[in-house]
């Protein structure tokens, strides 16, 4: 008996299961691609796959001599790597490769790597590069759109210019560094001599405490990362999104079975009369419940697994976006696992929820059913708010209004629907506009261009008198050794944001909480040092650099997407605490913000030409191209799930106009008995939809202006959320338009239907 | 001379469902004419409503034609039947299918907006729902009316647009006798009054209160009387003479 109410109502189940379906299409996505990028993340820095601790050396040493027995005993190997930095720019496809450190080596050195397994080739050759050939990294070649074959030219004094024969995958640290491999010839023809190394440690203890003691043994000698901090840097930023993911369709869940309750609703008062000759033929009410019940889980479980089923590859595909820059991503059983726990605990919610909406059935007597008309509850009993109706928008009012409970839940459903779409249209434009919003993602100072190299006095009076510059702001980002650190946890390194100026209004920064340092005994940290360290706005804190201890006023918290790893703070202090502790120190960044009018490119050719040694951008390059590798990686997660997300809305919307014209096709064919043509029937609708779906979008749109920035900013601890109105005003025009498509694609096969096969329940 | 208002032409109409067909009507040829009040009547599945919605634009026929009013109603689109449906003819069912969001006063006023003035037509609203004894009803919904008043209602929307013919399906099909019997009698009032009304029906008592007798069998029509002018004093008689006409059709 239920399969046969299945077949007969099978639209309705259709539509029922459609929205399952992809409510686990998105939950087992977003909770498979949290699980596997942490399970890939402790998979791909293995032993076996990565070393206890990269050290990149500032000159070439012998490790175990360097550093004191205690720690030399621990050392089990070493992968040296001979190398050098390359002095030269590389270029591609007419585009600057840039990066701010760029280590040169060659393929016989660089195949200790490729040998121990911490490297994999992404495509291309295997075999070392021979005269003219060369391996770049794939952290470099894809922001450049290089792939194998292209050529990159070398500036030398002769341009030198190499094919790209593979591109390379590894566990490096990738953030700003890269890796170029050339043939041994090309560094007897140059003379450059490989002086420094990088160096793939494993150690024989190698758990956190004892890869912290050798990184601070080695401080002196290179830069140490260990595996736990590539691992984290690997993998955080996709985290978070993913995590945002999950919370999302979380929503997204709970919007599904509003809508489903509210079909299912629906559904029981069209059954009324039904229902009411089952129970008045002896029928028990949960015998009754039964029939329907069957049918429900019956479609829930094949659309759950179905759906579950869809987002392996999806899983896959949002993953493979996220560890672009790592080596050999593949599904796990995490992913097995999710398919198979999700669609059986959204079953069983499914299954409580079916319960809460059935109990209605036992209130229902069987002569209350069985009388004529929809429903015996008084609930559409209404009066019309627009009396003497005769327009197709006078009767569109009265009916929204005469089922009010109906327009709440098209009118919630929209809403929410459009608010998260709003909110991950908001995210990608953040992150696609990283490096011009750079004020909030890092908290580097916000201008119309940047300038590069040695800021002395001469170029600062140069800004000071040059007309065309409305205001400057002047300082350094910069890595340096902390020789002491009174905090809860050791510190032996910090990169600080170094500023003559940190005045809001100049710099367009702003704090997360509290203020910034205007002072030379103040600091400011990221929000994430400062929890690690567990510290509050107003302590002090002690910190020695270059030999000089200090005192330092905790003024407020700033947030930023290049936080240190454990083991180092993000700090920012003003340009005077720094000349206190390094009395040599010069300013290497300039932001100027120009006067209206002024022609961007043409002031950076005026003043490459005027001043020497410094190079004039529109963006901080260094800081572009450390982020372009994150950037990338955020802006695919962000487009697969906008569409993901839409997509839903659209399904939920499509089957929410689809309910609606079937229950409404006896009214339709009443009206059309009573000559109302289709035309009217359809601009009833379009009036009512469009009322709704504007009104949705004026809520949606409200909420996204209270609320998405600010929570987005929370979630990434920055404030670098950004919106951008020509995109939502796009998506809510879209919106409209296609609900008004599809309300008339519904409507029109009325005009095919004759009034009295309308009116056939 | 009467009037014809509806002449049909070899009217055919079928039900293909997958491979099979049913032919509900076959090759009709019947006059209506104006001021009668035409009773069509048949055993169940003899196609009666199947001929009414056919010859009233409330469904296609699949052969033949129907003149209704001077108009070939099989060759016409959807805005024309819309038109005719509205302002030349109009419908009362034995579901009533009143539109439950409106009043009754909602509901009769509704249709007749599209042909005349607000006002007079909410003058004509209350004219009728004053000689219908509806008065009370004009601000109730139909779930909150008996079924007797709902279907007054429906008659009183069939007439707010002055229809030239009225037709009616089994319009007491729902009721109690006392209800029908004031259904009846509010028709046969109308009718004295010049409406033309063609009605579906099984029930021999509303048989009685027309002046010409359709019998359909099996997709065609079989007999045709005409009664005369109803009078209430000879019902019975009148009654007789149906129940002898059907008997001899095998009804």
């Amino acid at each position: 008996m239920w399969f046969k109410k299945l077949r007969y109502r099978k639209r309705q189940y259709i539509m029922i299961g459609s929205i399952l379906l992809f409510t686990a299409t998105i939950l087992t996505m977003c909770v498979g691609f949290v699980g596997e990028l942490g399970a890939y993340s402790k998979t791909c820095y293995t032993r076996k796959t990565c070393p206890d601790v990269y050290l990149y050396t500032a000159g070439k040493y012998d490790l175990e001599q360097e550093v004191e027995q205690e720690v030399a005993q621990n050392i089990e190997k070493i992968h040296q790597v001979d190398c050098t930095i390359l002095q030269v720019p590389m270029k591609s496809n007419d585009r600057n490769i840039m990066v701010n450190t760029n280590y040169l080596t060659s393929g016989e050195q660089f195949m200790k790597f490729v040998d121990a397994g911490y490297v994999t080739i992404d495509s291309g050759k295997s075999a070392y590069p021979k005269e003219g050939e060369v391996w770049i990294s794939k952290a470099q070649a894809n922001p450049n759109s290089i792939e194998v074959g292209d050529t990159i030219q070398f500036g030398f004094d002769t341009v030198e210019e190499l094919t790209v024969s593979a591109i390379y995958n590894g566990s490096f640290y990738t953030k700003g560094k890269g890796i170029t491999i050339v043939n041994e010839s090309f560094f007897k023809k140059h003379q450059i001599v490989m002086d420094r190394s990088i160096d793939a440690v494993n150690l024989k203890n190698a758990t956190k405490e004892y890869s912290k003691e050798f990184k601070e043994a080695t401080g002196v000698i290179g830069q140490a990362y260990t595996r736990a901090e590539l691992m984290s840097e690997g993998s955080s930023g996709s985290s978070v999104i993913g995590k945002v993911g999950i919370i999302a369709s979380g929503i997204v869940f709970i919007l599904a079975l509003a809508v489903i309750g509210y079909f299912i609703r629906t559904t029981i008062m069209k059954e009324y009369k039904n229902i009411g000759i089952y129970k008045s033929l002896g029928y028990e009410t949960k015998e009754v419940v039964s029939l329907y019940k069957k049918g429900y889980l019956f479609v829930s479980a094949i659309a759950l697994l179905l759906g579950s089923l869809i987002a392996l590859p999806l899983i896959k595909m949002v993953c493979l976006a996220a560890t672009t820059y790592l080596p050999g991503f593949e599904l796990s059983r995490i992913s097995v696992i999710s398919v198979i726990v999700i669609p059986i605990i959204l079953e069983g919610i499914l299954w409580v929820s079916l319960k809460i909406v059935f109990k209605r059935l036992n209130e229902i007597t069987p002569v209350e059913a069985i009388k004529d008309g929809n429903t015996a509850s008084t609930d559409q009993i209404k009066k019309s708010v627009i009396t003497n109706a005769k327009s197709s928008f006078a009767m569109a009012i009265n009916h929204m209004f005469q089922y009010k409970k109906q327009s709440i839940t098209i009118i919630a459903v929209m809403t929410f629907a459009i608010t998260m779409s709003f909110l991950f249209i908001m995210t990608y434009y953040s992150c696609d506009n990283m490096d011009t919003n750079c004020n909030g993602w890092f908290s580097i100072p916000k201008g119309d261009c940047y300038v590069v190299g040695n800021i002395d006095e001469t170029v600062i009076d140069y800004l000071k008198q040059n007309q065309e510059v409305k205001q400057f702001v002047y300082g350094s980002i910069l890595h340096t050794q902390v020789d002491e650190f009174m905090g809860t946890h050791d510190i032996i390194g910090c990169k600080l944001i170094i500023l003559n100026n940190t005045a809001e209004q100049i710099t367009n920064i702003k704090p997360l909480q509290g203020r910034l340092p205007s002072a030379k005994d103040e600091i400011a940290l990221s929000i994430v040092s400062a929890k690690q360290q567990n510290l509050e706005i107003g302590d002090y804190l002690t910190i020695t650099l270059n030999n000089i201890e200090k005192e330092y006023l905790l003024t407020g918290y700033f947030g930023t997407m290049d936080d240190e790893n454990e083991g180092s703070i993000s700090g920012m202090l003003t340009s005077e605490a720094m000349e206190e502790c390094f009395p040599t120190y010069r300013a290497t960044l300039a932001v100027i913000t120009l006067k209206k009018g002024v022609d961007m490119q043409a002031f950076r050719n005026r003043m490459e030409q005027e001043v020497q040694g410094v190079s004039v951008d529109q963006v901080y390059m260094a800081l572009s191209t450390s982020i372009s590798s994150i950037e990338d990686m955020l802006r695919n997660i962000c487009r697969i799930l906008i569409i993901i997300f839409l997509l839903f809305g659209f399904v939920i919307i499509l089957n929410v106009l689809l309910m609606q014209t079937t229950n409404c096709q006896r009214q339709y064919g009443i009206l059309k008995a009573l000559g109302f043509t289709t035309g009217y029937i359809i601009r009833q609708n379009l009036w009512e939809y469009g009322i709704l779906m504007t009104i949705s979008t004026a809520i949606a749109t409200i909420l996204h202006n209270l609320f998405s920035t600010a929570l987005l900013n929370m979630v990434l601890q920055i404030n670098g959320a950004r919106n951008y109105t020509p995109y939502t005003v796009t998506l809510a025009l879209g919106g409209l338009g296609m609900v008004c498509v599809v309300t008339i694609l519904l409507s029109l096969p009325i005009k095919k239907i004759a009034p009295k096969n309308l009116m056939e329940e | 001379m009467k009037k014809c208002i509806i002449q049909t032409k070899d009217l055919c109409k079928s039900y293909i469902n997958g491979k099979s067909g049913n032919h509900v009507l076959k090759n009709i040829s019947v006059t209506f004419y104006e001021g009668d009040f035409t009773i069509i009547m048949g055993s169940s599945g003899s196609g009666k409503s199947t001929l009414l919605y056919s010859i009233s634009t409330m469904d296609k026929p699949t052969g033949g034609s129907v003149n209704l009013l001077g108009q070939d109603i099989t060759k016409i689109g959807e805005q024309e039947a819309a038109r005719i449906r509205n302002k030349e003819i109009s419908m009362v069912f034995q579901s009533i299918n009143l539109l439950p969001d409106l009043t009754a006063k909602e509901n009769v006023a509704y249709p007749g907006y599209r042909v005349g003035k607000k006002q007079e037509i909410n003058e004509k609203v209350d004219e009728l729902f004053a000689s219908f004894g509806l008065t009370d009803q004009s601000n109730k919904h139909p779930a909150e009316m008996s079924g007797g008043q709902q279907q007054r209602v429906a008659i009183a929307r069939a007439l707010v647009t002055s229809p030239k013919i009225l037709f009616a399906d089994e319009p007491t099909g729902a009721l109690n006798s006392s209800s029908s019997e004031q259904v009846l009698d509010l028709m046969t009032e109308i009718n004295e009054q010049g409406q033309s009304i063609i009605m579906v029906t099984h029930d021999i008592k509303a048989c009685a209160r027309g002046n010409r007798l359709l019998f359909l069998s099996d997709g065609h029509i079989t007999g045709d009387i005409t009664l005369g002018k109803y009078n209430p004093e000879e019902k019975k008689e009148r009654e007789e003479t149906i129940f002898q006409f059907l008997k001899e059709h095998n009804w």
